[in-house]
């Protein structure tokens, strides 16, 4: 059988089409489409790898429907069948707390939960739209990026509002990017030769997107810098990240409407707010380091500062930390990032090893920290869609055997 | 509340929660010019500046022979670095004043001075609206606190840290500006979760419903410290002020025992609010 896995990112969109095999799961095709419907310097592309060719195209990618139905192209061009299709779900707020099944009556039910990540659902709901269109016959599952979260303790996932509108809203931090934590936290235990159940995390996913942090303890999520919806916690590339309230609340008395707010913080706020002229963080670091680009410096500091307050914060809550996870694009490929993330977080035992962070490899887990850092500063891929078919097996032999 | 002191017979200094950027000095000296600032910073933050800025012009009029003098609480965080004032929002927004501006400046302010060994100071005042500032060589370089009071740690009646998307979610829903104004400053923090809290209860009781709250100001008082400290780069000592030992040293000792990982001198000290106003003004008035 093969599963065709979609992972939207905000700005991107993987693909991995997996065969099931008696040992497991093998890649047979897989590719991205970069900065899907972004304003950058840098001009958007598709890729493919197959029988270790890799296929690139640059093409404007104006949104996630184009993208996947290239993917579906290059998939029937290469006469690779699809038998199943997974897809990752951002938001399932308290309605979806595990994968599923899809159903004309979830579907349905699904419609209600876009608001709450209006640039993420969205992006999969036009992807799954795609999919029921070419592969109607096909299965298809979703897994949702909040489940991971969902036994937060209750001190970390309340907001200090009235009860009434808590329910009312359904008000909770629900913390994203749960398949990306789930996979890497396991990687780094098998790599430390620890139980899962006995470390300390703190795993950093940074995203061409999205970004966040979350502490883990024992492999469960105990806090995470995203909330209610992805919009919280860290700058991002085109989000504000935490703001005052009372900032939201003048600008609804200046006249905004909440809508034009949401579009404001989403899509025009971020490093692209502060820079003006780019929202990855790799034009920036080049602006500011080769043109002395003042706001682009501005954009990286900031960036980097809440990036490392954020860690600090999940570093004193777990009293110290086994492993400094990072992940991601930009946490994998940007050595600067971590560099700046890690300066200052001495007080807590972790220490950088600068050779060993600019040498990381971008294919494997490795260790950049000194051998005298209480904390290992691990950098390592993450595989998300490998989760997301693990999740589809799983839900397929269920509904075949019960 | 709002807060006074009489420096002389013929002087009086005033308080002022926030004062933006028509405030950046620790003490200003009432006249025309600083009238008309205040009634612009009642415009920007009513729920926090209403009361002290009518007393202040009230007791002006009543006694025109009596020198005013106007202590500033964000006038502290006025040179905070550019990547912790800045919102990431675009230009346009940040033109309209949407900064962070910080809280409690005369009480950070009076602990720097203090600590003068501490070059890396990281100033905690415990108290029913919780803030922190990280202080290096004396100046601000970091703070929980952002333009109004609502930003950080919860507080009494006020929300804390919310995702932004929230606010919008209420005035979609029907909520008018207004009831959202009261609902974030008046009938959220503490009192939401559990009914006739004090700061004292929520430091000392046991009891099982006051556990969530307490639960949840442990939680993020251990994460604000953190974040300061990574601000820092580490503390020479982490000290917290609060109004009353009893209430606080139980709190405190576990703060201390929680962070026994890193080594970091904590200090706790009662804090007499008429000595840190009055020290506020002689240092202010020698900056003038």
């Amino acid at each position: 059988m093969n599963i065709l896995v979609f992972n939207c990112g905000s700005s991107s969109q993987h693909y991995k089409l997996y065969q099931t095999t008696g040992s497991g799961l093998n890649v047979l095709c897989k590719g991205k489409a970069h900065r899907v419907g972004v304003k950058s310097h840098e001009p958007s592309f598709i890729e493919h790898t197959y029988n270790n060719e890799v296929t690139r195209t640059t093409l404007p990618l104006q949104d996630h429907a184009t993208a996947a139905n290239l993917t579906l192209n290059f998939l029937e061009e290469k006469q690779l069948p699809v038998d199943a299709i997974g897809h990752r779900f951002v938001h399932g707020g308290e309605r979806f707390q595990q994968s599923i099944l899809l159903t004309p009556a979830r579907l349905a039910e699904l419609t209600d939960v876009l608001p709450l990540a209006p640039i993420h659902n969205p992006n999969s709901m036009s992807v799954i739209q795609v999919c029921l269109q070419r592969l109607a016959s096909k299965p298809e599952t979703l897994t949702f990026d909040t489940a991971f979260h969902a036994g937060l303790p209750e001190c970390a996932y309340r907001y200090a509002l009235p009860a009434s509108l808590v329910k009312r809203f359904a008000l909770r931090k629900y913390g994203f990017h749960g398949l990306s934590y789930q996979y890497v936290s396991r990687q780094a235990a098998d790599f430390l030769h620890r139980p899962l159940e006995s470390l300390r995390i703190v795993a950093c996913h940074l995203g061409t997107g999205g970004s966040s942090v979350c502490a883990i303890q024992g492999g469960i999520s105990i806090d995470t810098s995203m909330g209610y919806s992805p919009l919280a916690g860290l700058m991002m590339s085109t989000r504000s990240g935490d703001l005052d309230p009372a900032v939201i609340l003048d600008m609804l008395c200046r006249g905004k409407s909440a809508a034009e707010i949401s579009a404001l913080l989403n899509k025009n706020s971020g490093l692209l707010g502060i820079a003006e002229f780019s929202s990855d963080i790799r034009d920036l670091i080049k602006a500011a380091d080769e043109e002395d680009n003042a706001l682009a410096r501005l954009a990286v500091d900031m960036y980097t500062s809440r990036l490392k307050k954020t860690i600090g914060s999940y570093l004193a809550l777990l009293g110290g930390a086994d492993a400094l996870l990072f992940t991601d694009d930009i946490g994998m490929q940007n050595s600067a990032v971590r560099e700046l993330a890690c300066s200052g977080l001495e007080w807590a035992g972790v220490n950088l090893d600068a050779v060993a962070n600019s040498k990381a490899p971008l294919n494997r887990m490795s260790d950049i920290s000194r051998s005298d850092s209480r904390t290992r500063i691990l950098v390592t891929p993450t595989d998300e869609e490998l989760v997301i078919a693990l999740e589809t097996t799983r839900l397929l032999q269920e509904v075949t055997y019960g | 509340m709002v807060e006074t002191f009489a420096i002389s017979a013929n002087e009086t200094l005033f308080v002022l929660p926030r004062g933006g950027e028509l405030f950046t000095q620790p003490i200003t000296r009432m006249d025309n010019e600083c009238a008309a600032k205040l009634v612009q910073c009642k415009q920007i933050w009513p729920e926090e500046n209403a009361d002290a800025v009518d007393s202040v012009l009230r007791f002006r009029r009543q006694n025109p022979e009596t020198t005013l003098w106007i202590a500033c609480e964000t006038a502290f965080f006025a040179d905070l670095p550019a990547a912790q004032q800045a919102y990431a929002l675009p230009a346009e927004e940040r033109t309209q004043g949407y900064k962070r501006f910080g809280a409690d400046g005369v009480f950070h302010a009076w602990t720097a001075r203090q600590n003068p060994q501490a070059d890396k100071l990281i100033s905690v005042h415990l108290c029913g609206s919780t803030n922190l500032a990280a202080i290096r060589a004396g100046e601000a370089v970091d703070t929980t606190s952002g333009y109004s009071l609502l930003e950080g740690l919860p507080g009494l009646t006020t929300c804390g840290d919310l995702d932004p998307s929230i606010v919008g979610l209420f005035n979609e829903e029907g909520l008018s500006q207004e009831e959202i104004r009261q609902l974030l400053y008046k009938k959220s923090g503490w009192q939401a979760l559990a009914e006739n809290i004090t700061f004292s209860k929520l430091c000392n009781s046991t009891s099982a419903d006051l556990s969530l709250p307490r639960a949840m100001y442990f939680h993020d008082l251990i994460k604000a410290i953190g974040a300061m400290l990574s601000s820092l780069g580490g503390a020479d000592l982490i000290y917290f002020g609060c109004d009353d030992l009893l209430n606080c040293e139980a709190l405190f000792q576990e703060l201390r025992a929680h962070f026994a990982f890193c080594k970091i001198k904590f200090q706790l000290c009662e804090v007499n609010r008429t000595e840190v106003l009055q020290e506020a003004f002689i240092s202010g008035c020698k900056q003038i």
